[in-house]
């Protein structure tokens, strides 16, 4: 049984557009909103580190198959799927359009988190984000809030909902 | 058996609720259901009835018109709700931001005259001529002397078109009235029979399914509700939005079948199972 | 007769032998397509479909004034709306069966016999430009299931309104969400009385993936 410390998702525009971290207690959750500077300072580290990792996957598995960039139009990518420290570990999944949905979670060698990321990402995010056509197709509007610089996030209280009625029981 | 027309005592009329408090009881539907009752058979939309009635030349296009309708040539959901939904935003935000509810109910209701005309033509009128010809309707041209063996035409089996080919044979042709006559309409006994079609074919013809119930809500004949469990494209996102266009088609189809509808409202009830349980009233003008 | 019928065979095991990669991939998107379509996706009913699209379109033009610019900017508009949230769905629907693409006859085979099959359940001819890079996809008379049942007034054909032209929005935007930059257009459309309808992709660039701030 694996304990989840915070769950996170990042958009294409290298920015965190929903983030919501708990206690060991179960009950106090810290979220990403507008004001909380401590969660943004935190976003920015988890997803500096989930790029250079996949920078570094991807320059590795283009050296291990002794790949040349020639067609610049659809280049080979790899990701990778979990990263292990001393106290916990973080599972990615990065989707074809550039999402990424990270789950921080207690180390444990048995469990891979696809599954429940694969489910947050097909049924919870599809239906309240993805199928709803007020929600922002795009989370950047201007140019400005690119390249990690955006500062909008997912208010959906029915997605709020299901992501929690999903993780509490592995809290 | 008058007495029984329709499962209660027609002096009496159907027991009467309140909107708030329906239940199984009131429901008027489990005598629809019943075969044995034959003042039933004549009145609603019995398939087996209708093919009688159409002539044995036009027997075969029938049962594929009504395989096609019934199983259908279908597009996904997910299509439909994304244009659905991205219109309903456009009408919105762009178009009108306060009477966005009469604008829906009157593309709704366009949808409705529409979705009637097309199951009635496919029902009644399965076989009509060709505004062009193509490979095709030769064809289907040839195919019609198979039935009149009188013509002593031979059939061999490249000529029977597949029930593709008999389905869009079906679907483009045009309606003339000079060959055809008038156009046969569907005739509903009362209004009830009405409400029938609607939960029964047209439901079925949209969503691939029944509508769960109809009840009755007023005394004096004037109000009744269509429920639906479990409809189909309300169920994801706004499904406030999307029953005010449900309404619209209900109000479109009730007024092509002559009858004088004053509005069609929508309500989500509350249920245990069901999360977006809707109840779209219909209220007939007196 | 006999050296007619080996000469058969050897040829015929040739054949075999040299099948085409492309085309067992072009096979292979086909059942896909198919299966995805069969297997994932919920129905309902095609004509409804249209009706409703006809309608939401006329309430458009009657908005627009008859202004069949404004219109296709925006049915365009709104496609790239729908496109780049469908591109999501296509994903989650079609999970991690689908080939990666290798070069751009895979893109349009894919975008045809998968992502038309899905969606709007016809699937168009793709014809391939090698010199231009560009990719149609042609539908033939009446394939193209948004113009069933459709025929526009004169003076709005005069305009040259693209009914159907939500579909090239989509296209855009859908590509736009896996990094891929490209023009989509209707060239012609049976409803204008061109003989297909063709929608064409073309200048297909690649999107940077971006970095964030400082690296």
């Amino acid at each position: 049984m694996v304990k989840i410390y915070s769950f996170w998702i990042f958009d294409r525009h290298c920015n965190c557009i929903y983030a919501v971290e708990f206690d060991t207690d179960k009950k106090e959750i810290q979220r990403l909103t507008t004001n909380s500077s401590y969660m943004h300072e935190k976003a920015k580290l988890m997803y500096g580190l989930i790029f250079s990792m996949s920078k570094l996957t991807n320059t590795y598995h283009q050296k291990s198959i002794d790949y040349k960039e020639t067609d610049e139009l659809f280049p080979l990518e790899t990701n990778f799927k979990k990263i292990s420290t001393g106290s916990y570990s973080i599972h990615t999944l990065k989707t074809k359009t550039g999402l990424i949905f990270s789950l921080v979670t207690d180390i444990n060698d048995q469990d891979r988190m696809e599954i429940e990321l694969q489910y947050i990402y097909r049924e919870i995010y599809l239906k309240h984000v993805t199928l709803n056509p007020f929600e922002y197709n795009d989370y950047a509007l201007s140019e400005s809030e690119t390249k990690g610089e955006g500062f909008r996030h997912i208010e959906n209280s029915n997605f709020d909902k299901d992501i929690y009625a999903f993780i509490e029981p592995l809290l | 058996m008058n007495n029984n027309l329709f499962g209660y005592e027609q002096d009496q009329g159907p027991k009467i609720t309140q909107l708030t408090e329906l239940n199984k009881d009131s429901s008027i539907l489990n005598s629809f259901n019943d075969k044995n009752n034959v003042n039933n058979q004549s009145g609603t939309l019995d398939l087996e009835s209708i093919k009688n009635n159409v002539d044995n030349g036009t027997k075969l296009s029938v049962n594929a018109a009504k395989k096609n309708y019934e199983e259908g040539h279908d597009v996904s959901m997910s299509a439909y709700l994304f244009v659905l939904l991205e219109f309903i935003k456009t009408i919105v935000s762009d178009i009108d931001n306060t009477n966005h509810s009469k604008i829906l109910g009157d593309i709704g209701h366009d949808v409705g005259i529409r979705i009637y005309e097309l199951v009635n033509f496919k029902l009644l009128n399965p076989k009509k001529s060709m505004s062009t010809k193509s490979a095709l309707i030769e064809k289907m041209d040839n195919y019609k002397y198979i039935d009149n063996l009188s013509h002593g035409s031979t059939l061999n089996i490249s000529q029977v078109p597949s029930s593709e080919e008999i389905y869009s044979y079906i679907s483009t042709t045009t309606v003339e009235l000079e060959e055809s006559g008038v156009i046969k309409n569907l005739k509903h006994l009362s209004f009830i029979t009405l409400l029938q079609f609607i939960q029964d074919t047209i439901w079925k013809y949209m969503f691939g399914k029944k509508a769960d119930d109809i009840q009755k809500i007023n005394e004096d004949d004037s109000s009744y509700a269509i429920i639906d469990n479990d409809p189909l494209i309300a169920s994801l996102v706004l499904p406030a939005k999307v029953n005010e266009f449900i309404c619209g088609i209900i109000k479109g189809v009730v007024e092509s079948a002559n009858y004088k509808c004053e509005s069609v409202n929508t309500q989500i009830l509350e249920d245990k199972t069901y999360n977006n349980k809707s109840a779209y009233i219909i209220k007939l003008q007196k | 007769m006999s050296s007619n019928i080996s000469s058969e065979k050897t040829n015929e095991s040739s054949t075999v032998s040299q099948v085409d990669p492309d085309y067992q991939k072009e096979i292979f998107l086909k059942q896909l397509g198919e299966h995805v379509y069969q297997q994932n996706m919920k129905k309902i009913n095609a004509e409804f479909f249209n009706v409703t699209y006809g309608s939401f379109v006329r309430t458009l033009i009657d908005f627009y004034d008859s202004d069949a610019d404004k219109c296709n900017e925006k049915l365009k508009a709104m496609g790239e709306s729908i496109g780049s949230r469908l591109i999501d769905d296509f994903y989650s629907k079609v999970t991690n069966q689908i080939p990666r693409c290798s070069n751009l006859k895979d893109l349009g085979n894919t975008i045809a016999y998968v992502g038309f099959k899905m969606y709007i359940n016809t699937v168009p001819r793709v014809i391939f430009d090698e010199t231009n890079r560009t990719i149609k996809f042609r539908f033939e008379s009446n394939a193209n299931i948004f113009n069933k049942f459709v025929e526009l007034p004169d003076d709005i054909k005069e305009k040259k309104l693209y009914y159907s032209n939500i579909v090239s929005g989509i296209i855009k935007a859908a590509l736009a969400g896996i990094a891929l930059n490209c023009d989509v257009e209707f060239i012609s459309d049976t409803l204008l009385d061109d003989q297909y309808t063709d929608i064409q992709i073309s200048n297909v660039t690649r999107i940077k993936d971006e970095v964030p701030m400082g690296q």
